[in-house]
């Protein structure tokens, strides 16, 4: 009697550390998971902004349109901010090069990862300019 | 029931084990679910790559140019011919033959003319195989692919996956014309086509614009223009949308769009996606032959009537004189006939204009002939603005011939301003040909009815008759002729106005 009883506490005891082990795991899987969807959502978007901005005719309309695209971005309670780092508008090179960072809140934060900035980069052609005369 | 050492040990392990077969499947799952997502990434990488790279075609094809040949006034400002100017090349071909073709149905077509309609289509094909071979051309086109695309790797798949077109020269790249039945990038004004030669149009807006890619045919041959719709710049299109579009047209027109396969290489996997951009050039042009000009000229001769026969025949001058036309006719009344003539008075006219109108009769259908060649320089000129260019030309002494050709200050000939001068009289610009005649045969358009001692009269003096004079008058009209010209070698058409001025003399007072 005696013996079984201390075999019930004992699995109690490898549960426990078990579930010590993978529940961090599991909550770190789902930390991943809106990491990696915010980051490829950026991802889009700055290719969204950069088609924007390639067909504006100079600087600074094109960091308009960029920011119009980013204004109509719907933040939460995981995205809370999106802001413009770069847009490089080019007319030399014919291309125009958009940077976003977007912070983005995980659900299980961890100590120092409770917020963490997504950059994403997207380079498009300026289709805007006509052909030389 | 006694259990083991050994069987209290298994147990006692059991759910450690467990445990971690559990931790390790859920790490396995979590890196299966990385991986994928690090694929799936990479393939929307190569997909955004892909996009951005033809889309970096259809901007930079336009940049693509190749010789003029014969057609320097219809090249660019580096006196070349690209996408958004081979539609003024064919503009320039198609009014040729549509002027060989009008002068066909009037009567008036030569050998020159259509031996000038044939060479100029055959030159606007040679340029345009010239452009579509490059249009075409695998190296250019992944060259412009690889622009962006450097910019642009699939970095989820490795740092060195970068997405390029293939390899393979077979495989090049395909090619499309769409938006087949929309505007050319080429406007035009209806009334500067010759009558009853066909042109496919569309409008838009208030402008009537070539219809692309939508065969038609002047002087029996065929034209097809580049569609390139207006206020679009060049965008990805639909994969079916390009599908349909891919062939089925007569003369080679050059394409406006194109596609390719781009791939990407990286830890052990290949990625690829296609897409399909339309260019646009985004300039607009006008439907003209920039370097032509068109000619007025005049000829004059006097007619001399004694007791109603002709004695003689002599030519006047661009300006007044005193003339004997007739000299000691012996007159069936008695007595010997001087006739003199003061000619050449219209000349003292104050401009161009009232010469033009100087004889009597209608001369609208001479006008309009002029409006409507001078609207193939210039498709925005009118019959109002040929009136107030001739009222400003004030006649030179002795020019016999008025051109009326363009001015430009654009070194690709776009912007045509009207003048009018003289030979003699004013400087004509280098390019202008001036020796060169119209190509098609003449005809006479209009005649004008004669005024009475207006503007020239005449006198004479008679010996031996019953009176030292006789009753005399001058008879002054015209005929007007049309030959028109098909523009090949400048020149679009010469109207002629040969003036009469008959001095009658009846020898009896």
């Amino acid at each position: 009697m005696r013996r079984k009883r201390r075999q019930k506490g004992q699995s109690l005891i490898e549960v426990m550390i078990g579930l010590i082990v993978i529940i961090p795991i599991g909550l770190a899987a789902v930390d991943l998971v809106v990491l990696t969807n915010a980051s490829q959502n950026n991802e889009e978007l700055c290719e969204i902004a950069a088609r924007a901005a390639s067909t504006k005719g100079n600087a600074a309309s094109a960091t308009h349109a960029v920011q119009e695209v980013v204004d109509h971005v719907a933040l939460t309670n995981v995205v809370q901010e999106i802001v413009i780092d770069d847009v490089k508008y080019n007319l030399d090179t014919g291309q125009v090069g958009v940077s976003l960072i977007m912070k983005v809140h995980v659900p299980v934060p961890f100590p120092n990862f409770d917020t963490i900035s997504c950059k994403a980069g997207a380079v498009q052609p300026i289709v805007s300019t006509p052909a030389l005369q | 029931m006694k259990r083991t050492r050994q069987q209290i040990r298994t147990t006692r392990g059991a759910s450690v084990i467990l445990v971690a077969l559990c931790a390790l499947g859920l790490i396995i799952i979590v890196f299966a679910a990385f991986q994928l997502s690090l694929i799936m990434g990479g393939s929307r990488e190569v997909r955004n790559a892909v996009d951005a790279s033809i889309l970096n075609v259809g901007k930079r094809v336009v940049g693509l140019k190749v010789p003029s040949g014969i057609f320097k006034d219809c090249a660019d400002s580096m006196g070349t011919v690209g996408m958004s100017n081979i539609s003024r090349v064919w503009g320039k071909a198609y009014l040729i033959n549509a002027n060989a073709e009008g002068m066909r149905n009037d009567g008036l077509s030569t050998g020159q003319a259509s031996d000038a309609a044939d060479q100029v289509y055959s030159a606007a094909q040679t340029v345009n195989a010239n452009l579509r071979a490059q249009l075409t051309d695998k190296n250019l086109l992944d060259q412009f692919f690889n622009q962006l695309s450097a910019n642009k790797p699939a970095k989820l798949l490795g740092e060195s996956a970068t997405v390029n077109t293939s390899k393979d020269a077979k495989t090049g790249w395909a090619t499309a014309m769409v938006d087949r039945g929309a505007e050319s990038n080429l406007s035009f004004t209806p009334s500067q086509i010759p009558m009853n030669v066909q042109v496919k149009q569309v409008k838009v807006g208030n402008k009537t614009y070539v219809q692309g890619y939508t065969p038609f045919t002047a002087n029996n041959k065929e034209f097809v223009f580049p569609s390139f719709r207006l206020g679009e710049m060049p965008h990805l299109i639909a994969d079916s949308h390009f599908q349909r579009n891919m062939g089925g047209l007569p003369t080679n027109p050059i394409p406006n769009a194109f596609r390719e396969m781009g791939m990407a290489d990286g830890a052990g996997t290949t990625l690829s996606a296609s897409a399909c951009a339309e260019a646009n050039p985004q300039r607009q042009y006008l439907l003209a032959i920039p370097q032509a000009y068109v000619t007025i000229t005049f000829a004059n001769r006097a007619l001399w009537i004694v007791e109603n026969k002709q004695v003689n025949q002599t030519n006047y001058g661009f300006e007044p004189e005193t003339q004997q036309g007739a000299k000691k006719i012996k007159l069936s009344v008695g007595g010997v006939l001087d006739g003199f003539g003061n000619l050449g008075n219209e000349y003292k006219m104050v401009n161009l204009w009232r010469l033009f109108t100087a004889a009597k009769g209608d001369h609208t259908v001479a006008l309009m002939k002029l409006v409507q060649r001078v609207q193939e320089i210039d498709p925005t000129f009118t019959k109002e603005r040929l009136i107030g260019l001739m009222s400003s030309q004030t006649l030179m002494p002795g020019a016999s011939k008025y051109f009326i050709y363009p001015s430009y200050t654009t070194p690709d000939f776009t912007n045509p301003t009207m003048k009018i001068a003289s030979i003699p009289g004013a400087a004509m610009p280098g390019w202008l040909a001036a020796a060169n005649q119209a190509d098609g045969d003449k005809s006479v358009i209009t005649t004008e009815t004669a005024a009475i001692d207006e503007p020239n009269t005449c006198y004479d003096n008679i010996v031996g008759g019953k009176s030292p004079t006789g009753k005399h008058w001058t008879e002054f009209y015209g005929s007007i002729s049309w030959q028109p010209g098909t523009g090949f070698s400048q020149c679009l058409g010469d109207l002629k106005l040969s003036r009469t001025t008959k001095c009658v003399f009846t020898g009896v007072p």
